[in-house]
């Protein structure tokens, strides 16, 4: 597993206060982030738990892309028709893909981007901010 | 028996301030150490007002000369109604010295204590607190150069490529125009992203790197 840098950069995103932990779930590792701030409405809280997937090869440069939102949410009273991935159990806790990535031709870029900015990026699903290329 | 007592003239200073009926006024303001003869002090009166500000107001306080400007500048912010930025453990506030004729000096070293700084020349008990124009882009904290930026200049102070982010407000949700000047506030936060788009591949789990 090449996550040292991964490692680092949590460690230093939690020194500064903000609530992210490393979760290793298997061979998987996570960052997982508390206090995700959304509008509410149309979420039915101001902030949520987010995981983001930290590929096993990141130090390598393998790039961070979508992210998990725990359950249960609420949006609009209903669904968000983009949480509509993958479900997984982590912490004991039930947790859902969001369909939310980087646009062609402006990917995650190492060296630019790191797990801050991904951070930034996955909340800027919650407040349909910058949804180039959305199809809802 | 109490311990004889010395009064130390530390520092006289005259400021040309302007009352509010217009008129020039100059104020003489003396302070005074009082201390047990014999005795070595341990603490030191000081004097603290906000850079800039016309009023000149002042508070004063004493502290350990065993403590750290650092300390120094954290008090004396507090004193004075203000809070340091980010954070008073590692603040991009300044403290300088004011000295003769209210000159103010460079920005200090906040590691030297108060003692090793007091047994310097030129000497001062007097401090002004630079509070900067600290904002944060995530959680990049840095001194904004101007009062007004564009977003695109922000994004360069925060290291990053305009090319590639959108500057928000926090909790904004359309994106500054790039090239149009944003008024600045100490402690402002604002987001740079990357956007993003609706429907690709599954998430990073299911990589194997």
């Amino acid at each position: 597993m090449q996550i040292a840098r991964a490692k680092s950069e949590i460690e230093q995103l939690a020194a500064g206060g903000m609530g992210v932990e490393l979760v290793i779930e298997g061979a998987q590792p996570f960052a997982l982030v508390g206090g995700v701030g959304a509008p509410v409405p149309p979420w039915d809280r101001a902030d949520y738990d987010i995981l983001v997937a930290i590929p096993v090869a990141y130090d390598l440069g393998t790039p961070l892309d979508g992210f998990y939102i725990s359950l249960p949410y609420r949006y609009e009273n209903g669904e968000h028709n983009r949480v509509n991935g993958q479900a997984v159990s982590i912490r004991q806790r039930q947790w859902r893909a969001v369909s939310w990535h980087y646009p062609d031709g402006n990917e995650f870029r190492r060296g630019v981007d790191n797990i801050e900015s991904h951070i930034v990026h996955c909340r800027g699903f919650f407040l349909a901010r910058g949804a180039v290329n959305a199809k809802n | 028996m109490s311990a004889d007592r010395v009064v130390e003239l530390v520092e006289v200073e005259k400021i040309n301030v302007t009352d509010g009926e217009g008129n020039e006024v100059i104020i003489e303001e003396t302070v005074l150490e009082v201390i047990e003869e014999g005795r070595e002090r341990e603490d030191a009166e000081v004097t603290v007002e906000l850079l800039h500000d016309p009023s000149h107001e002042r508070r004063h306080f004493r502290i350990a000369r065993e403590a750290t400007l650092l300390e120094v500048l954290d008090e004396g912010a507090k004193k004075l109604g203000a809070h340091l930025l980010p954070s008073a453990e590692k603040p991009l506030d300044l403290l300088r010295g004011v000295y003769k004729d209210h000159q103010v000096g460079e920005p200090l070293n906040l590691e030297l204590t108060l003692g090793e700084f007091l047994s310097q020349e030129p000497r001062t008990h007097h401090f002004a607190v630079e509070l900067v124009l600290a904002i944060r882009v995530n959680t990049r904290w840095r001194v904004a150069p101007e009062k007004e930026m564009t977003p695109k200049a922000i994004l360069a102070l925060a290291d990053l490529p305009w090319q590639e982010y959108s500057l928000y407000r926090c909790d904004g949700v359309e994106p500054l125009p790039p090239d149009t000047p944003v008024k600045l506030h100490r402690g402002e936060h604002f987001e740079a992203q990357r956007d993003g788009k609706y429907g690709a591949e599954g998430c990073g789990a299911d990589r194997k790197g």
